[in-house]
């Protein structure tokens, strides 16, 4: 399946606009959480600044993102992890809202409550948890939702490499294939489960090679290129739409970042971000889109300009928000 | 005298005012060290950095306290031949 | 040969790596299973140095299989090893529990006394850092309902070591909960008073005997982990007020110190539990319980008061966090309250 010039410039655009929004929210998160200005004693104070908590980076992973939300609907779900933010900008969550979120502002998706791994957006069907392998099954339930009332609306489960050891994966798969249902799995082997290797973690080499235990079809793309993804993506969500069942799929893909912002990276070779870096997937996809006659210096400064104007504005968005009442902590237990 | 700071290819990457945390000195003022001697350990942002005698002497001063953040470029230590 | 003990200040994570050291050290049946144990030294640094020391045999970096190696851990401590399996974070007991609640906690019952296992699993606790509300809970009340788990619960590195030698020593199952908080961690914002004088020699602490931090006839704060350093922050702020909070920390919640509950609420007459896990149906409960079951043999001049995170989960924005996680100003309020009571 050939991607069409729509699709190719919306996936480059996308990746554009993740790598921007990623490597914005490395500085941002930096304010206020670094020495002179944090309690005595401390090189870093994780809870400190306008962004407090944990960030986990999506940066070097866009492919995944775009290469399968490229031929998603409104109204089909993503179920993300603790790494959200390529998914959730693939899918067309709302950036203001998003990022307001991370902020901890009432504007945010969650109004403040749910924080960077517990962005909800009903509206696009998007939601992710901070706890590996939980995403599969929920992924599961929308598929089952989408089945039972008759629509051809599928789901996709996006999680790690790591995840795929997780007791809930496996049960997912077996679910998924003995119902039928139209999900698709995506892992994203990104070669680390925070400072173990996938060596060290998974028996076998590819978990593409599980997907026949399971009773499905396994793809493994061992590219971190967002055309390869497009097109094992397209077979699978156009399979899980003809009611034909579920697909697992596995990308090789590379995090440029640290598994946490702050993340010493000891266990990883000091300059391998920089050599991943050498295959970077957007001036990839760029020159695709060049021998296509689809983009030139002028339409990349232009849209460039567009997409930071964009990813600016949110993160103005979420500076200047109003922060919630402390009371509001008491609000959203039960629903009316 | 010589003067003993965090070897400046440790703040490449780091933007410019950040501040290192002094963990922990593993000697003593009066102290005599080898070169290339670990004399303690300094954090900048979330890595720790070993601190080296460059050369060998007699440690005159600990300039910097542990629990204290420092500058890039500080003299953190004073040794004399 | 000097018989000295030295002692030196030691951050909690130290110690529990140091006393987890020490006992592997001493016996080569100890050994050490979790996710990013080894290289990393944990997350929270509670195993810092052991790979180096022990090598990757006796330091085991395991999948993100929870389910998998806490029954290993189960099935090798029924074989006479002592594994130390840790739990990232408590949070995370969701997709292991079956394997803690249902076994290892009622395994050696349910064989008649037959059967034992020497294990621990040591977990990180505690919010205020904005981890938000998947990754902030403390829920030892979780693990002290259900029969059969040993409860520990440190809120400063002296306790931890001690603990922890006796923990790794015990041949029941004992979990053993540290706040994130008060590890001494260079990246999170600490309270004073976890980080303190640990001697280099091993040692061990009882379990079921809870320790009075500090003095005091007005107010007894019955408080545990982090909670104890705001408590005593608390207490001195009370101080200069004229009011005199006596701060008791648990240290375990299975066993239990009841009777230095009760000795402390006989004596001050009041009665104040902080607690940061959720209010309803846990600890906080449970001390009031005791008390009230206790009410002919001692007197109360006060209502019992409990402050604890008000039954939401651990919201992720500052101002919300700050508001549901009890902090040194609540205490400080919540003991004025009391005095406000003098009841026959």
């Amino acid at each position: 399946m050939d991607a069409t010039s729509e699709q190719l410039l919306w996936m480059y655009e996308k990746m554009i606009e993740i790598r921007e929004y990623e490597e914005t929210m490395v500085k941002v998160y930096l304010e206020g959480k670094l020495p002179p200005k944090i309690q005595k004693g401390l090189a870093f104070d994780i809870g400190a600044g306008p962004v407090p908590g944990e960030m986990h980076l999506a940066a070097g992973q866009e492919p995944v993102a775009v290469g399968v939300c490229a031929h998603l609907r409104r109204d089909d779900t993503v179920v993300g992890a603790h790494r959200p933010h390529h998914f959730a900008i693939a899918k067309d969550v709302d950036l203001n809202a998003m990022t307001a979120e991370m902020f901890g502002k009432v504007t945010g998706l969650g109004r403040g409550k749910g924080g960077h791994m517990h962005l909800f957006d009903p509206a696009v069907k998007f939601s992710c948890s901070g706890i590996v392998g939980a995403g599969a099954p929920q992924a599961c339930g929308a598929a089952l939702a989408a089945k039972k009332l008759g629509t051809d609306a599928v789901a996709i489960a996006f999680f790690g490499e790591g995840a795929a050891n997780q007791g809930a994966f496996h049960e997912a798969l077996n679910l998924a294939a003995l119902w039928k249902l139209p999900v698709v799995f995506v892992v994203e082997d990104n070669k680390y489960g925070i400072s173990v290797e996938k060596s060290a973690s998974t028996a076998i080499a590819s978990n593409a090679d599980r997907a026949a235990a399971y009773g499905m079809p396994g793809v493994l793309v061992e590219r971190n290129d967002a055309l390869a993804v497009f097109e094992a993506a397209g077979a699978a969500v156009a399979r899980a739409r003809r009611g034909e069942g579920p697909t697992l799929i596995e990308v090789n893909t590379d995090r440029y970042f640290g598994h946490f912002q702050g993340d010493p990276e000891t266990y990883r070779p000091k300059d391998e971000a920089k050599t991943l870096r050498q295959h970077d997937p957007i001036p990839a996809l760029a020159t695709q889109l060049r021998q296509r006659d689809l983009l030139d210096d002028e339409a990349d400064a232009a849209l460039r300009t567009r997409i930071s104007a964009r990813v600016q504005a949110a993160y103005d968005f979420g500076r200047n928000s109003p922060y919630p009442a402390p009371e509001d902590a008491l609000l959203h237990v039960f629903a009316d | 005298m010589t003067d003993i700071i965090l070897d400046d290819a440790v703040w490449a990457d780091v933007d410019e005012g950040t501040e290192a945390l002094l963990q922990e000195w593993q000697v003593k003022e009066g102290d005599s060290v080898e070169a290339g001697q670990v004399l303690g350990v300094a954090e900048l942002v979330k890595t720790s950095h070993e601190i080296f005698a460059p050369s060998a002497g007699r440690i005159v001063r600990l300039n910097v306290a542990e629990q204290d953040t420092f500058a890039r470029g500080t003299v953190l230590a004073q040794l004399e031949a | 040969m000097s018989t000295t003990t030295t002692t030196r200040r030691l951050t909690m994570a130290q110690a529990i790596a140091e006393a987890t050291a020490q006992e592997m050290a001493r016996d080569d049946r100890v050994f050490v299973m979790g996710e990013d144990v080894g290289k990393y030294g944990g997350i929270f640094s509670a195993t810092t140095g052991l790979l180096d020391q022990f090598g990757p045999e006796r330091v085991m970096d395991t999948p993100i299989s929870e389910t998998g190696f806490m029954g290993a851990a189960l099935g090798a401590a029924a074989e006479g090893l002592r594994p130390i399996s840790e739990l990232m974070f408590v949070d995370f007991f969701g997709v292991c529990f079956d394997q803690i609640y249902n076994h290892i906690a009622k395994n050696h019952y349910m064989s008649g006394g037959a059967c034992k296992y020497p294990l621990v699993i040591t977990t990180g606790i505690g919010g205020g850092y904005n981890d938000a509300a998947q990754h902030s809970q403390c829920l030892y009340s979780i693990f002290a309902h259900v029969p059969g788990l040993k409860v520990v619960v440190p809120s400063n590195a002296y306790d931890a070591k001690g603990l922890m030698t006796t923990a790794i020593r015990d041949d029941n199952p004992v979990v053993f909960l540290y706040h994130k908080g008060i590890m001494g961690l260079s990246w999170m914002s600490y309270f004073e008073g976890s980080t303190n004088e640990v001697p280099e020699a091993q040692y061990t602490i009882p379990f079921g005997q809870a320790r009075i931090v500090r003095e005091g006839s007005d107010v007894t704060i019955v408080t545990l982990s982090q909670m104890v350093q705001k408590s005593v922050l608390a207490a001195d702020q009370l101080a200069a007020e004229g009011i005199s909070a006596e701060v008791l920390d648990l240290r375990t919640l299975v066993p239990l110190d009841r009777a230095a509950v009760l000795a402390s609420v006989a004596k001050t007459g009041r009665l104040l539990v902080a607690d940061e896990d959720y209010l309803s149906y846990g600890l906080s409960g449970e001390i009031a319980a005791l008390v009230a079951e206790n009410l002919d043999t001692l007197r109360l001049k006060a209502p019992v008061r409990r402050l604890a995170v008000p039954d939401v989960p651990i919201p992720f924005s500052r101002p919300l966090e700050q508001f549901a996680i009890p902090q040194v100003d609540n205490i400080v309020a919540s003991v004025r309250g009391l005095m406000r009571f003098t009841l026959a």
